[in-house]
């Protein structure tokens, strides 16, 4: 932990500025909620309602909340698993938000969201983002720009899908279970050319090989495989594709503890070998803070606190941050730590509360904060916090 | 002045008879729990910890077989022997379970009333009015808002949460004298998870009732149980108090899979990795079960299986070697991994 | 470290269906009609007696599958040894029942293998991409679930004209949804399962997730739904022989041979049982052929459906 912690340190420092690899900003996703015989849409579960990070090269961003907090939907809306319901997902300086739409919907989502606004006289760009597509407007007009973002979308969508991988959290479900190792873990570079089929027995042994698997064992069903060993498959499928980012959702949560270590291990080491960026999703707060280098913290489908990790850890400004680290059990019987027991369970997203989301729960709840609903600001350098009271409790 | 145990289990073996063989799930494990504390059982998928339960309740599926020779005493009679007519009356009367999923183990189509209501009846001689107001009274004292209401709501009207507070309140209605939790909050979210164990602790010093909690989280074993017995493949490898077991494990295993995970409360270079993988129970190796994942361990570990002993006053131990895992323990500071 | 004991999941299939006493029966059945399709010339050689050619022997059928006459009395005669079954409106059954089990196979055979795939296309597609597709797909099968088989199937005939093959082709056209219906739901539960999301995530092509990972998955069902369908589609196919709408007077077809008895079915007056063996020996075939095929679909549905396991 401490060799990577002090590489990113030193890579920061020396650089300066980190680069941004992946930046959500004002992702939303809702899903529909039918009912009755013509199927009308009743209702809308608020999954994710405004969530906006950045993932920086080389680090490990955590993302953590408990169940319903809209944690996955993130991971899987930004892999475009589901199309987001607004918003955008930006990856290396290039808006993919429109990748997996039919053309004339990525036609008029360019027209909505840069067009119109560059069009407009007194523009001024608001991003690193704007600046750019209005330089490539600047030149060669509406059809260079559009020709810029959704030319050639097949290309780009193979693109998104080499740069961006995901190890998934079931180890039993996530291998199909009537392939053999080597073909599952061969399908997407060959589908992508990444390899020849000749090749591809090769490539396949070595990726075992990284992950601590034994390469002859890559003629095997799955179901001949441990939870554990499933799991080194899972990532060495994500590792073959040469990503930029790779999503971890709950990776390790099914696996036994002992397992657990090993397979974290696992990911660090791949981390410095390849230079991976990881978004780790997860509801294990302890897990978390081995890990990450930064945390986002989630609930009811907002970010309620996002810091540096050793920030958050040492001084949590949200009450729902401060609340879910003493609600995690120590396995140190004479570590004393303040309790702090919450009410209730959390809200439905269907209908979740006025102002702030967690005021029904909250142990320091003012009258404004059922009014109000907070921003995420900055309360300290890079730690910013939605609350009106941040480090009241 | 040697107290007398609520519950002794006594060379307990239990085994299921499979088509692939027989596998020795629980495979002689001993140990006590006295009045009034918590016993935690930790160990992984494959532990033996669950069957361990369910061979107390004599709940166990058809092709499992408690052998001959085990013993299960509860308040001076063997469990073993008694009758199935006779065992009812035990359960959930005097011995009560809670589980992990509370909506595997409640009826759906029964409200939560009822369903406290039906064991209340079953054990106790009370009219139908009284036992409604025994689940309302248990329901409030579970923490459940509004119990009036909620008495007559079925099972999946209320939250993972809340139902696993009807759960507890159906388990204490009867005023158990054990109560044997098997991972009660494992499905739970960490917040909730802290409000059903500290529910467990305020109930369990107004009723005095004893816990036996059985959990793969040690964190949860650390901050609830006074005394902890871990198990691997079947086999107790080492009891204590949880002081002890915490700060001077002595197990390779326990030591190791307390540098396993991740804390809070320390900081943490590397984690520490166990090798291996989590033994078949069809095919444990030959001796010590964990000397193919053990890193002290000699060449006598694969021939032999050594004994459970103790080490020092109320410390047990399953390791010929366990010296090694003393030197190793104090030298490198308390939790710190290698 | 323990290696990984690679467990034969084939033996294991084999050890439970050998441990299954109506599996063997089931599959021995099928063996032994397999075997009578295949032998059938010389269980029962396609020759008429009746007609010699120029050596003297009886001379080969030109179409096996049409019964010969050997006999013009209308009246069924009993079982001896030359005609073991007995016969019926001149044609030898044991004659017609060896060649039916070959019509059998055909039909049932044919039936099912394009049905099933009909099936599979159109339950694939509706359960792959959801929405209206699926709506649009899913509202065709009630339609046509909605109509009677029997009726639309001797209406479709009226309109194509009599014979097996207008049969068949009502069968297949009316036998479809069982197993759009079936492979619709199982894609829906498996399309979740995160083999799926990960082959989405690699950028795999529509197709072949499809192919690769939502059919080897879910199409076990159905084969088994379609094994157990073989036997029914026969008797079906018979009952519309039965009516007379499907094989031709004197073919090779247990339905057909039925038709024959209908004059005779109730024997002659005092004695019900005086004709039995008409009805007896194609009756059988078929009975046996249809326990056959259930047979070894519910010993499929045991080993391949795991969640009887």
């Amino acid at each position: 932990m401490m060799n990577t912690n002090s590489t990113i340190n030193r890579t920061f420092s020396e650089q300066k500025k980190q680069e941004v690899l992946l930046r959500i900003d004002n992702l939303v996703k809702y899903f529909p909620i039918r009912a009755g015989v013509f199927k009308r849409i009743v209702a809308w579960v608020k999954a994710v309602d405004g969530v906006s990070f950045e993932v920086y090269k080389g680090e490990t961003v955590g993302l953590v909340g408990e169940s319903g907090c809209g944690k996955t939907t993130v991971g899987m809306t930004l892999l475009r698993l589901y199309e987001p319901t607004s918003g955008r997902i930006i990856v290396d300086g290039e808006d993919t938000t429109h990748y997996f739409l039919p053309k004339w919907k990525a036609k008029r989502y360019v027209e909505k969201v840069y067009l119109s606004r560059f069009k407009n006289n007194n523009f001024q760009p608001v991003d690193e983002l704007d600046r750019k597509y209005f330089e490539i407007f600047k030149n060669n007009g509406e059809e260079g720009l559009l020709e810029y973002l959704i030319g050639d979308l097949e290309e780009k969508r193979l693109k998104f899908r080499r740069d961006i991988q995901i190890v998934f959290q079931d180890p039993y479900s996530s291998l199909n279970p009537r392939m053999r190792v080597k073909n599952i873990l061969a399908e997407g570079p060959l589908a992508h050319g990444l390899f020849r089929k000749s090749e591809a027995l090769d490539r396949v042994g070595r990726a075992l090989e990284e992950v601590g698997i034994h390469p002859t064992h890559m003629y095997r069903f799955p179901h001949e495989f441990s939870g554990g060993q499933r799991q080194r498959i899972g990532i060495a499928r994500a590792l073959l594709m040469n990503p930029k980012l790779i999503i971890a959702d709950e990776a390790v949560a099914a696996l036994d503890v002992s397992i657990r270590s090993q397979v974290i291990n696992l990911m660090m080491d791949l981390q410095k070998e390849h230079n991976l960026t990881y978004l780790f999703i997860s509801h294990d707060l302890s897990l978390i803070k081995y890990i990450s280098s930064r945390v986002v913290v989630m609930y009811l489908g907002k970010v309620v606190e996002t810091a540096k990790k050793k920030d958050l850890f040492e001084e949590p400004l949200h009450p729902y941050t401060k609340a879910l680290m003493s609600a995690i059990p120590v396995p140190n019987p004479e570590y004393k730590k303040q309790r702090i027991i919450l009410q209730g369970d959390v809200p439905s997203p269907v209908n979740p509360p006025k102002g702030c989301y967690f005021h029904p729960r909250c142990p320091v709840a003012k009258p404004i904060c059922s009014q109000e609903r907070p921003e995420l600001r900055e309360v300290k350098p890079e730690h910013y916090v939605a609350c009106h009271f941040p480090g009241s409790l | 002045m040697e107290k007398t145990p609520l519950l002794s289990v006594r060379n307990l073996r239990t085994y299921f008879y499979t088509e692939d063989g027989i596998v020795k799930a629980v495979d002689g494990v001993d140990f006590d729990v006295y009045e009034g504390e918590t016993l935690g059982i930790v160990g992984e998928s494959g532990s033996g910890k669950s069957v361990t339960s369910l061979s107390i309740m004599r709940l166990l599926d058809p092709k499992g077989k408690i052998e001959e020779g085990s013993e299960i005493i509860f308040n001076g009679k063997n469990l073993l022997s008694l009758s199935e007519d006779e065992m009812r009356r035990i359960r959930g009367n005097e011995i009560a379970m809670i589980f992990q999923e509370p909506m595997v183990a409640l009826n759906p189509v029964f409200t939560i009333g009822e369903q406290i209501m039906e064991a209340i009846l079953l054990h106790q001689d009370v009219d139908r009015k009284t036992a409604r107001h025994m689940a309302i009274e248990m329901l409030k004292k579970v923490g459940i808002p509004e119990p009036e209401k909620r008495v007559d709501e079925y099972p999946h009207e209320l939250s993972g949460g809340m139902r696993q507070r009807a759960m507890i309140a159906m388990a204490l209605s009867c005023r158990p004298k054990l109560l044997i939790a098997d991972e009660p909050t494992t499905a739970l979210d960490v917040t909730i998870q802290a409000q059903i164990l500290e529910l467990m602790k305020e109930l369990q010093k107004e009723y005095g009732m004893a816990i036996i909690l059985i959990t793969h989280d040690v964190g949860v074993i650390a901050e609830n149980a006074d005394r902890v017995v871990v198990m691997y493949g079947g086999k107790v490898m080492e009891s204590a108090d949880v002081y002890t077991v915490f700060k001077k494990p002595k197990h390779p295993y326990t030591w190791g899979l307390l540098n396993a995970i991740p804390r809070l409360d320390i900081e943490q270079e590397r984690l520490y990795s166990i090798p291996g993988m989590v033994p078949d129970p069809l095919h444990f190796p030959p001796g010590c079960r964990f000397s193919n994942r053990c890193e002290f361990k000699e060449n006598r570990c694969e021939i032999e299986m050594p004994d459970l002993a103790q080490v020092e006053p109320g410390h047990m131990v399953r390791c010929f070697y366990y010296k090694k895992v003393e030197n190793i323990h104090n030298s490198s500071k308390v939790g710190g991994a290698k | 470290m323990s290696e990984p004991k690679p467990r034969s999941e084939f033996r294991r299939m084999m050890r439970k269906l050998l441990r299954n006493p109506s599996a063997i029966l089931g599959f021995s059945l099928l063996a032994f009609f397999v075997l009578v399709a295949i032998f059938a010339p010389y269980i029962a050689e396609p020759v008429n007696p009746q007609m010699l050619d120029e050596n003297g022997k009886p001379m080969r059928l030109d179409n096996p599958y049409i019964m010969p006459v050997i006999t013009w009395s209308s009246e069924p005669i009993p079982p001896s040894k030359e005609h073991p079954f007995g016969m019926i409106q001149g044609r030898d059954i044991f004659y017609g029942v060896v060649w039916g089990t070959r019509t059998a196979f055909y039909i049932g055979l044919t039936v099912t293998l394009i049905s099933t795939a009909v099936g599979i296309v159109i339950g694939s597609i509706s359960g792959y991409y959801g929405g209206w597709i699926d709506e649009i797909l899913m509202r065709i099968t009630d339609v046509f679930l909605s109509i009677p088989f029997l009726l639309a199937a001797m209406v479709l005939t009226t309109i194509l004209g009599n014979g097996l093959d207008k049969v068949m082709i009502a069968m297949v056209v009316f036998g479809w949804m069982g197993a759009a219906r079936l492979i619709r739901a199982n894609i829906l539960q498996v399309k979740e399962e995160q083999f799926v999301l990960a082959a989405k995530a690699l950028g795999i092509k529509d197709f072949f997730i499809i192919l690769r990972h939502i059919l080897p998955n879910t199409i076990f069902p159905v084969l088994i739904q379609a094994s157990m369908r073989m036997g029914s589609l026969v008797i079906t196919a018979a009952g519309l022989s039965f009516l007379g709408l499907g094989a031709p007077l004197g073919y090779a077809d247990w339905g057909s041979m039925l038709n024959f008895t209908r004059n005779w079915i109730l024997g002659t007056s005092g004695s019900s049982m005086t004709y039995w063996y008409a009805v007896f020996y194609p009756g059988m075939a078929m009975v046996l052929f249809v326990l056959a095929w259930n047979l070894v679909g519910d010993a499929l549905r045991d080993v391949f459906d795991p969640r009887l396991k």
